[in-house]
């Protein structure tokens, strides 16, 4: 086997275009994941009753599920669940018109929710209680001490794990190509197919994850640093 | 004045204070001496409103609330007249020495940050730590540590600070350097509330003793009076197996 190495010159540039596309799906879906994982983690830490079984139950629902079925299964269902519901409203909204990017969001923003989720719980009950009763014996509200003393620490304690989640909601872009969004990964599809060189294309792409993946790790390993400078 | 009134708390089945007061004049140090499990540190818990009490009044001043029934509005308020010293310490640690004193002031007193700024310094100064403002807890000593918190407690003017066994956590040489300290906050003519096991700090600062057993007041009365003469039989045995444990510790 020979492999054509001008192919993967030539479509290099072609698929590195489409890095972009990738990108959006990633900062959409966490821009999803983010506030809602923020809001589970205080409910499962105040313990808030009902909505706590709730937010059970979807963690043990994405967990227990491939992310390639949610994404199917958002990318099957919500179109003719939202065309029903916008009927019997009245509203005039072309449901089969919005650009299947959204659902992308949707689905990809699912699993990054629960893993976030249960990141953000864990470094929140991890900072010591004693830091937010003398928060409050120095005068400040329940908002204050979260903001000023538990969140800063929190962040510091969840970024390994921010990272992980971040560097596989990066990966599992690359299923969009499932609801018809052409990303690095489709794109890559589309070339490899169109020449019969397959293998040169997914080298190609190899490449762009592996060093996007490496960068975006990087800086968040930075920001790690700097948020944990507190530490000796 | 200081009054703690009736204060009762139980958890689950156990009943861990029933029915203890304290009264303090203003600038007078009241320490507080028992056993463990006497119910020491959460009757300081319960004033401070950590614990919810079942039961009881509480006055600073002219203020006084209801310990079971306070609205979140009132803890604020009576929050804001106390200072508290925790036993392990509980510096922000994400603050450094100065921040960790100006957090109070800023956030708490509404305090200009340039005012609040100076005043932190001050009080760091105060307890011989002005040289390491910079320095976040993970680098101070456990007593250097100490001496933040009660920078902490004296800057933010209280007119009671409650001290929590200051000492139990600390290496037996820095406790030294802690009582030193808090013996000058006394000095100042602060009203203090203090829970310790040092006897001879008892000794030194109290205005007034408290004895502490099974969650009710044994004895109180004058340091003199409890350590040479103390009236009840359970103070007594106390005291005569702390005082032969641990030789007297002199500052």
């Amino acid at each position: 086997m020979r492999l054509n190495f001008q192919f993967m010159l030539q479509a290099f540039p072609d698929i590195l275009s489409y890095l972009p596309v990738t990108v959006q799906l990633t900062v959409g879906a966490l821009a999803i994941a983010f506030p809602f994982a923020f809001i589970f983690a205080l409910v499962l830490i105040k313990k808030v009753p009902v909505v706590t079984g709730i937010v059970k139950v979807y963690f043990s629902i994405i967990r227990g599920t491939p992310i390639i079925l949610q994404i199917f299964i958002i990318y099957n269902l919500m179109p003719s669940v939202l065309n029903v519901y916008f009927t019997a409203t009245g509203a005039d909204v072309n449901i089969f018109g919005i650009d299947n990017k959204y659902y992308a969001y949707l689905a990809l923003s699912l699993s990054a929710t629960a893993f976030l989720t249960e990141a953000f719980r864990a470094a929140i009950a991890g900072i010591d209680k004693g830091q937010l009763e003398a928060a409050y014996m120095v005068g400040m509200n329940g908002v204050s001490a979260y903001k000023r003393i538990v969140l800063p620490q929190a962040l510091g304690v969840a970024l390994p794990i921010i990272s992980n989640t971040v560097a596989d909601t990066i990966k599992a872009t690359s299923l969009a190509f499932a609801m018809s969004v052409t990303e690095v990964t489709g794109r890559a599809k589309i070339l490899g197919g169109q020449s019969l060189n397959y293998f040169e294309a997914y080298l190609d792409i190899f490449l762009v994850y592996i060093i996007f993946v490496g960068i975006v790790e990087y800086l968040l390993k930075k920001l790690e640093s700097k948020v944990k400078k507190y530490q000796r | 004045m200081v009054d703690i009134r009736n204060v009762r708390k139980g958890f689950g089945k156990s009943e861990v204070l029933k029915d203890v007061s304290i009264q303090i004049e203003d600038g007078q140090v009241v320490v507080i001496l028992g056993p463990s499990g006497s119910g020491k540190t959460t009757l300081l818990r319960c004033v401070s409103f950590l614990e919810r009490a079942d039961a009881g009044q509480f006055t600073i001043g002219n203020e006084t609330v209801d310990l079971k029934k306070a609205s979140k509005k009132q803890i604020l308020q009576m929050r804001r007249k106390m200072a508290f010293v925790f036993q392990n310490y509980n510096l922000f640690a994400n603050k450094n020495a100065l921040e960790n004193v100006m957090e109070g002031l800023v956030i708490g007193k509404k305090m200009a940050k340039k005012e609040a700024c100076t005043k932190a310094m001050e009080a760091l100064e105060w307890v011989g730590l002005s040289e390491k403002a910079l320095f976040y807890p993970s680098q101070l000593s456990g007593g250097q540590q100490q001496r933040v918190g009660i920078a902490r407690a004296v800057a933010l003017n209280p007119e009671v600070i409650l001290i929590d066994e200051q000492t139990s956590a600390l290496d037996p040489e820095l406790v030294g350097e802690t009582l030193a300290v808090i013996r000058k906050v006394a000095e100042k003519g602060i009203t203090m509330l203090v829970v310790t096991h040092e006897m001879a700090f008892a000794q030194d600062v109290a205005d007034k003793v408290v004895f502490m057993d099974g969650g009710v007041v044994v004895e109180e009365g004058s340091p003199q009076q409890i350590f040479t003469k103390p009236k009840q039989e359970r103070t007594r045995q106390f005291l005569s197996r702390i005082i032969s444990l641990d030789p007297m510790y002199y500052i």
